[in-house]
Order: structure tokens, then C-alpha cells, then sequence
């Protein structure tokens, strides 16, 4: 159910054509990251991955909202749960937002900007850029649901309380007693240019992370069951 | 199925849409929901359907397969039978099984397969929008303004679908601005919104304000089947004149 559900509302996304803007600033972006040259690959993918940020949670809104307002009640009915609707929404921004995540990972390989040597460090920074560019995604999803137009009312505010969410998820990032309230876009980023990352390092941000998006998640949910 | 004391409100400040509503709905009922523009009639359908939660109250007793057709359906960059089957698909159906569903309805409705929802007449948007509803409601339909586009061969066509799901138990609640369904159904039930609050209008043949606007049909159907077919028909609100019986029996 939530399969077929998920299949079906991509598909109305995808060909309602709100992807496009978004998807095309996200390659434009990492064509304008990567162009300049080979670089150290933990910090090029740390860059990346919080340069593209906002772009993915401009594409978790637009991928919710993408389904009109009746079609989504007939789909509510047809489904019988709002959980498992959410869960198909989530699923199909979430899938969105996975083609930049895979972009990101892929690009720099493509575009030559990283160099590539064949010893462990290289394989660690490797390892670093896939935790960096996935462990956003959930994040930026459930922030793109919370400022969602279907979550907030119309799409002019939307975008605004968008905006405002990704600027205060940079400002709060850089204030150490509150970057908590925040998801962890600079605390990954300057693990980008710290000298070597350490496991416990990373797994504070994987942990924020989840936390992150359980607790804003649980704020999405209600505000959606509030309007659906 | 049962609505009792539901209100609902739009927002927390703002008086409600319905106010205290309890309604009774029993399989194989016929209701028409009447009312005048912004009365609640959508509202109280979404509730119904399961699309919209009350602010207060509950509503027991749904049924598993609700078909809810809304006023509009939303247009998007699908095909009119991708759109259906792929509805038919979220209910947990197998692609069979959502074909089976959904073929002979288009076929009945004579709903063009490929035509896009986007581009699609407002004729079409409505058998679309029918045809998915009426595929995945074999226990409850809940169908809002359907008549609204249609021409009158498929006017037609949804009366008979209509009069199928009532003869197989499905309970119709459909919300009619004109007199439509009148003209079509016989209809047990209107519940009429009015002010927030919904009053219920049983209406039966004694209604009928003189003989001439009767009609008697003879109806023959299986022995075994006697009882049932005479029950549904009662609660359509006819008059069944059971030869086994001395007088007719409302």
C-alpha cells in the first residue's frame, strides 16, 4: 500500500514539474562546487553536502505539496491512515531528495575534483562523505514537510518560513550552547576541515541527526494531521 | 455506522462548521444531503468518508472499503485510467485485482483511457473522479455534488451503479444541490445542514401526496431471497405488498 502510494504521489510530483527548479539549482550548484579544481575530498564533500541543504529542503517542500489538496483526501480515503499517508509522503521526498544525495556523492568523482589515492585515509574520507551527504537527507526532509505549503497554508508563506528555517539553521549552528535546536549542518561542515574526523566525532552527529528529525518529525506529523 | 456529537471547526477560533451532529447510517441507505452553499454539506461528506477528523465526538462503525468521490478532483499530469488503477493500487489491491476493479467501470462510464486529468473536460475530471470512488467503495460511498457535469447517459449510468451498491448492502450518502438523485432513486434519507446542526428527513411513499403519483411494480425474485429483497426495498422507503401477508406491510 504505502508502495504503491509513494509510487503514485513521485509520479504526480515528478510530473507536475515542481521538481525541476529544484533539482536543476542542485546541479547547478555542485557543478559550481566542483569546478574549481582537485581538492581534499572530506572537505569538497562537507561543502557540498551544506551548500546543497537548502536546496533539499526546498525539494521535500515542493515534493509534499505537489499533490492537490482533493486528490489528497481521495488518497487518504483510498489509503485508510493518516500515518501510513505521511509515511508515503515522507518516503517519496525522502526518494527526492536521494537523487541529490546521490548526485553529491557521484559528481565530484565525475567532475575530477577530488583526489583519488589508493591509500586508508582516502577510504576513511570516502566513508566520511557518505555519512555526510546521507545523514542530512532525514533532516532536510522533515523541515521541508514542517514549512511545507500543505503544513503552514499557502506557498508564499511556505517559502518564507523556509527561508527563515535554513537561515536559522545556520545561524543557531554557530552558537555551540544552541546548535542542538538545529540540524547538523555546520557541525558537519567544520568536521570537514578538522584534521581527522574520529569515529565518536561522527556518531555525535549521526545521533543529533536522528534526534533531530524525530523530534521535528513528530512536529511535521501533527501539524499535517491538523490539516489533513 | 454512527456519528455521535460530532463538531468540527475549521480552526480553533472560528465557530463551528458542525455543531453536536448525531446520525445513524445502516448498510443498504440511500442518503441525499442537502443544504445551501457553505451549510457544511463537503465538510460533513469528508467526515463521513474518513478524509477530515471531528474537533469533538466520534464516529464508529466505518466500514474498511470507502469510495469518497470530492466535488473536484484535483487535476494532475496522469491518465484517466493510470489515475484510477493506480488509486485502486493504494487500497492494497494486486494489479489484478485494481484492473478487475476498475474495467468495467470505465467501460459502463465510457471514460476515454489516455486523455489527461490536466486536459481533461470537466465531464471527464467527473466520471475520473466517479470511477475511482465507486471501484473501491463496496461498503460505504460517499459522493459529493456527482451529477455535477454529467451528461445524461452517464447521469444514468452512475444511477445504476448506485442501485447495484444499494442492492449489495453498500451504504450511498451523496450530497445532491439539486434534485437530481430525487429524479433518479428512490432516496430513504436526507439529512439536511442547516445553521451547523443536520436534521434528518425520512422520506417514505406516504409522503406522496396523492395515489396518481404512485406507481405499483410487480417484482418477482427467488423464494430465498424473498425477505431480504422486501427489507432493502422498506428501507428505500416503498411500500411492499407481500402477497404472503394480508396487508401491504411500510
Amino acid at each position: 500500500m504505502t508502495r504503491a502510494l509513494t509510487s503514485l504521489w513521485l509520479r504526480i510530483a515528478i510530473r507536475s514539474g515542481r521538481l525541476f527548479a529544484p533539482l536543476l539549482v542542485a546541479a547547478t550548484l555542485l557543478a559550481f562546487i566542483h569546478s574549481g579544481g582537485v581538492g581534499p575530498a572530506r572537505a569538497t564533500y562537507a561543502t557540498a553536502a551544506a551548500l546543497v541543504f537548502p536546496v533539499q529542503v526546498w525539494l521535500a517542500q515542493q515534493s509534499v505539496s505537489a499533490v492537490p489538496t482533493e486528490t489528497r483526501r481521495v488518497l487518504l480515503v483510498a489509503i485508510r491512515s493518516r500515518r501510513l499517508l505521511l509515511v508515503g509522503v515522507l518516503a517519496s521526498a525522502v526518494a527526492a531528495s536521494l537523487v541529490v544525495a546521490a548526485a553529491s556523492l557521484v559528481w565530484p568523482w565525475l567532475a575530477g575534483s577530488v583526489a583519488v589515492t589508493a591509500n586508508a585515509a582516502f577510504g576513511r574520507d570516502l566513508l566520511f562523505a557518505f555519512v555526510v551527504v546521507l545523514v542530512l537527507v532525514p533532516p532536510a526532509t522533515v523541515l521541508g514537510v514542517l514549512t511545507s505549503e500543505v503544513a503552514i497554508g499557502d506557498r508564499a508563506t511556505s517559502a518564507i518560513v523556509g527561508t527563515v528555517a535554513v537561515v536559522a539553521t545556520l545561524v543557531l549552528g554557530f552558537q555551540p550552547a544552541l546548535a542542538w535546536l538545529a540540524p547538523p549542518l555546520v557541525g558537519l561542515a567544520r568536521l570537514g576541515g578538522a584534521t581527522t574526523p574520529t569515529a565518536p566525532h561522527l556518531a555525535v552527529v549521526v545521533v543529533h541527526s536522528v534526534l533531530w528529525t524525530v523530534v521535528v518529525g513528530a512536529i511535521s506529523h501533527r501539524a499535517l494531521a491538523r490539516r489533513w | 455506522m454512527r456519528l455521535s456529537g460530532v463538531t468540527f471547526r475549521y480552526a480553533r477560533r472560528r465557530p463551528p462548521v458542525l455543531s453536536q451532529v448525531e446520525l445513524d447510517l445502516p448498510p443498504a441507505r440511500l442518503v441525499r444531503v442537502s443544504g445551501i452553499n457553505g451549510a457544511g454539506k463537503s465538510t460533513l461528506l469528508r467526515l463521513v468518508a474518513g478524509a477530515r477528523l471531528p474537533t469533538s465526538g466520534e464516529i464508529t462503525g466505518r466500514p474498511a472499503d470507502v469510495g469518497f468521490a470530492p466535488e473536484r478532483l484535483g487535476p494532475v499530469r496522469l491518465s484517466t485510467e493510470d489515475f484510477v488503477t493506480r488509486i485502486a493500487l493504494t487500497r492494497g489491491r494486486s494489479p489484478e485485482d485494481a484492473t478487475a476493479a476498475v474495467e468495467p467501470l470505465l467501460e459502463a462510464f465510457a471514460l476515454p483511457r489516455d486523455v489527461r486529468l490536466d486536459e481533461a473536460s470537466k465531464g471527464t475530471l467527473q466520471k475520473t473522479n466517479l470511477v475511482q470512488a465507486l471501484a473501491l467503495g463496496r461498503e460505504l460511498l460517499v459522493l459529493d455534488e456527482p451529477f455535477s457535469g454529467l451528461d445524461a447517459a452517464a447521469r444514468g449510468t452512475l444511477a445504476e451503479a448506485l442501485a447495484a451498491a444499494l442492492r449489495a448492502g453498500t451504504r450511498v450518502v451523496v450530497a445532491d444541490h439539486g434534485s437530481t438523485l430525487l429524479d433518479l432513486l428512490p432516496v430513504a434519507e436526507t439529512w439536511h445542514v442547516a445553521d451547523g446542526t443536520v436534521s434528518v428527513e425520512r422520506l417514505t411513499v406516504e409522503d406522496a401526496t396523492s395515489a396518481s403519483e404512485l406507481t405499483e411494480l410487480r417484482v418477482r425474485v427467488e423464494t430465498s431471497k424473498a425477505d431480504a429483497t422486501a427489507s432493502l426495498l422498506r428501507s428505500l422507503g416503498l411500500v411492499v405488498n407481500d402477497p404472503r401477508a394480508d396487508e401491504p406491510r411500510a
